[in-house]
């Protein structure tokens, strides 16, 4: 029999995402000649840090059935309970826990929501974030914590040093997506993340405990905002009340433009990386060609849109 | 022939993706004719009645309805010319009354064009006392929700009977889901049906219910048509050897020499609010005990409670002599029980994944290496060795689990616990809606681990099985234990007196 070997949707995707990624980066080299350089190339990294980090802990979510919408104003209080923490006892170290314990709750908090109460983790989440608002409101009255001051000096050196003549932040994300790749797919937890997502009820026959996964994807997703939040803070050397409320969007449509499932069960997270830098490329070149910022937002929302319809399954005529 | 045929496929081609299904095949339907599809899974019989019937397109060859050529492309088409079909998944819209359910799409509607309640109402009281008997205690009202399966297929015909021209009416699978009640009631319906000249085609995998209910079988297999034989000039053996294209001992030997002294598994007093009560059971090494009763007598609700699936008021486990504590799936496995659910696409699979991840969830401990890690090496042989056991027909341990036949999934789904290692394995209907050759390799299989010295619990609904499977049976009724068997000689009757309440 004649058997033509047509590429399935999974063997396509990947391709097709590093395509778009490809083609976005040859039409902004054409549109302007700054695009391709190695200044140009890191500064979309280092801004792209904080929905980098936010967006591993977004995927490993996704992909085992949830959506958590309060990491933005997590992000957000971490910084901020570092930068207090700093500036009261002057120690990095406890600076650290303080906003590592700000994800930990959190993630304690909509885990158990999630899991024990079987409560929907898109609204719990999307309901937690603003009492997370109104915290932040109530602490800050919404001004910046502004660390220039020499006392924090030990605090802000972490976001802004180089290691090899490349900023460190990157390394953390760069670190982070290995480290979190490498334990999804080597690890019984990581794995049980993925089983999670594709069927919970038959996860549940075979004996993997739903409770431990549902706690961990959103301990884990939180206290990366939590990380990502202190490392924004350390690196402009100022605690933003408010990192932007397109966080969570931004990290969600990277996920999906990377190809993870918004039923759960699958993605992984070098596209999501490649997701991340299809929406900070498209960010940083619309700037470029001199467009306002206001236009970010359409292009961010389109993309979204357009990876959502991809994914959708059309009915084959 | 000179029998009138009221509709007439042949030289049926169809491909999927490049992978041809139906190969050419033929049938001849004739007016108050039950006329059986039947073949293993994958041989095209559902595939056939789908094209038929407006589901599929075919890729070529002629459909002749009262021998004119017609061409069916969509079920719209179909039921035009008064063919019908009741699939095997049924469609409906819970939130909605039956009545709308009928008429769904095809509401009747008032002048301004809103849809006319009062006549909707009316039709579909007419329809349903077409139904005669089954349709008296259905109110066209009712939620489609808050009706069971066997409510569902009755409001699937009707929808057929809301056709004026009912020619033709096709069944897939319609008992697979159904107790045994709804499906004397089908059967009765069935019946009227045929003596009203109206053409059937039933596809079942119960040879059965083709002996009781049908007139005419077509054989396939592989896609090819194989031949068409009277019902009551053919047999049993007959038909499974054409399915399979050799002879079958289909429940293997047994001699109950394998069954050991020793007791795997002791239940003592399991009970759970209505769903059962006081249940007492042993089972022993290298024994195959068969928990026989009719749908909703409690079987599947006492082996899940038993494994820690659902929720028991009480119940004592002790495995290999040791008492053992059992709250969660995972507490049975960790204590050497496993269970192979009786819905294999809801609990027992992850679809969209491989086989090779379905494999071994439930033995992580066998592809990890010595820093607890997962070795992909070792993933790929024992997903390799779980596939040769069961000889699952794939085309490798990365393809998805939906992409394979149900009788391989369920192949899928026995190798995963097989594999685990249980030293008590429950297997709840376990062949429930799969092939012929694929529960001669089940029963096979079920034997080969009896002999290994593993007890099985084998909760079943067909009677042939548990009489030819098991060494004891124990029998339950409304949630109790009301008969327990040795297999010794065994008739149907002795068993299913003990199944109904007296």
């Amino acid at each position: 029999m004649a058997m033509k070997k047509k590429l399935t949707r999974n063997q396509i995707q990947p391709l097709l995402t590093i395509g778009v990624l490809i083609a976005l980066c040859i039409i902004f080299t054409f549109s302007n000649s700054n695009f391709l350089t190695g200044q140009n190339l890191f500064s979309i990294l280092i801004t792209s840090v904080v929905v980098g980090m936010i967006a591993i802990g977004e995927c490993t979510c996704i992909m085992s059935g949830y959506f958590d919408m309060s990491v933005g104003m997590i992000a957000s209080m971490a910084g901020l309970a570092a930068a207090t923490v700093m500036g009261s006892t002057g120690s990095v170290l406890l600076a650290l826990l303080a906003g590592i314990a700000v994800g930990l709750v959190c993630g304690l908090l909509a885990g158990a929501c999630v899991s024990y109460l079987g409560m929907n983790a898109f609204i719990t989440t999307f309901a937690l974030q603003s009492v997370y608002r109104g915290i932040i409101y109530i602490f800050t009255d919404g001004f910046p914590i502004p660390m220039f001051d020499a006392k924090y000096a030990a605090f802000t050196k972490w976001g802004q040093m180089k290691v090899l003549g490349i900023q460190f932040p990157i390394i953390a994300l760069v670190l982070c997506y290995v480290l979190v790749s490498l334990f999804l797919k080597y690890r019984k937890l990581g794995r049980c993340i993925y089983l999670v997502g594709g069927n919970a009820k038959c996860a549940h026959i075979c004996g993997i405990s739903l409770h431990r996964v549902q706690m961990f994807v959103f301990l884990l997703c939180d206290v990366l905002a939590a990380l990502a939040g202190m490392l924004y803070a350390s690196r402009i050397g100022s605690a933003n009340a408010f990192l932007g409320d397109t966080i969570p969007m931004e990290a969600i449509a990277a996920t999906i433009v990377g190809g993870t499932s918004m039923a759960g069960g699958k993605g992984n997270l070098a596209l999501t990386f490649v997701g991340v830098m299809i929406v900070f490329v498209v960010k940083n070149g619309l700037i470029m060609i001199g467009l306002p910022d206001f236009y970010q937002y359409i292009a961010v929302g389109l993309i979204f849109f357009l990876a959502v319809m991809v994914q959708t399954e059309r009915k084959k005529s | 022939m000179s029998e009138e045929i009221i509709l007439r496929a042949e030289n049926i081609v169809k491909s999927f993706y490049g992978n041809r299904v139906l190969n050419g095949v033929e049938i001849s339907l004739k007016p108050g004719k039950v006329h059986a599809l039947c073949g293993e899974n994958g041989a095209g019989k559902s595939t056939l009645l789908k094209i038929i019937t407006g589901l599929y397109i075919k890729d070529s060859g002629q459909i002749y309805l009262d021998g004119k050529e017609i061409e069916v492309n969509n079920v719209e088409t179909a039921r035009k010319y008064g063919i019908h079909v009741v699939p095997q998944e049924m469609q409906m819209l819970r939130e909605l009354s039956v009545a709308e359910n009928i008429f769904l799409g095809n509401q009747p509607r008032t002048k301004a064009g809103t849809i006319d309640w009062k006549t909707m109402y009316r039709r579909a009281n007419e329809v349903k006392s077409m139904l005669g008997k089954p349709g008296e205690k259905l109110n066209v009202r009712t939620k489609a929700g808050d009706l069971g399966m066997g409510a569902w297929q009755l409001i699937e015909i009707m929808r057929a009977f809301t056709s004026d021209n009912l020619r033709v009416i096709a069944f897939d699978e319609p008992t697979s889901s159904l107790s045994d009640s709804e499906v004397e009631i089908l059967f009765s319906l069935i019946r009227d049906l045929r003596s009203r000249g109206i053409a059937i085609v039933y596809v079942s995998h119960r040879m059965k219910e083709i002996f009781e209910l049908c007139d005419e079988v077509s054989i396939f297999r592989d896609g090819s048509y194989v031949g068409t034989r009277a019902v009551k000039d053919t047999t049993n053996d007959e038909l499974v050897s054409m399915m399979i294209g050799r002879d079958v001992n289909l429940f293997g030997d047994r001699d109950h020499s394998d069954v050991q002294e020793e007791v795997a598994l002791r239940a003592t007093n399991f009970s759970h609010g209505k769903f059962y009560q006081d249940i007492n059971l042993e089972v022993h090494k290298g024994e195959i005990l068969g928990l026989y009763g009719l749908v909703g007598a409690g079987r599947t609700e006492f082996v899940r409670g038993l494994f820690g699936a659902d929720h028991k008021d009480s119940g004592e486990v002790e495995v290999l002599g040791k008492k053992v504590t059992i709250k969660t799936p995972g507490q049975a496995i960790r204590a050497g029980i496993g269970l192979v659910t009786e819905n294999r696409r809801e609990e027992g699979l992850l679809l969209e994944n491989s086989l090779k991840w379905n494999l071994s969830m439930t033995n992580f401990k066998a592809i990890m290496d010595g820093l607890h890690n997962l070795s992909m090496r070792k993933e790929k042989e024992y997903a390799t060795k779980g596939m040769q056991i069961f000889r699952v027909k794939a085309t490798g341990y990365d393809m998805n689990a939906g992409g394979l036949s149900g009788g391989n999934q369920q192949k899928v789904v026995l190798a995963k616990w097989v594999m685990a290692d249980c030293d008590v394995l429950i297997v709840d209907e376990p062949t429930r809606g799969i092939d012929v050759g694929a529960k001669a390799e089940v029963y096979r299989a079920l034997h080969q681990l009896a002999s290994e010295g593993k007890a099985i619990i084998m909760v079943s609904s067909e009677l042939p099985e548990i009489i030819g499977v098991s060494d004891r049976i124990l029998v339950m009724c409304e949630g109790r234990i009301t008969a327990e068997l040795q297999n010794e000689n065994l008739q149907e009757d002795d068993v299913i007196r003990y199944a109904f309440s007296s």
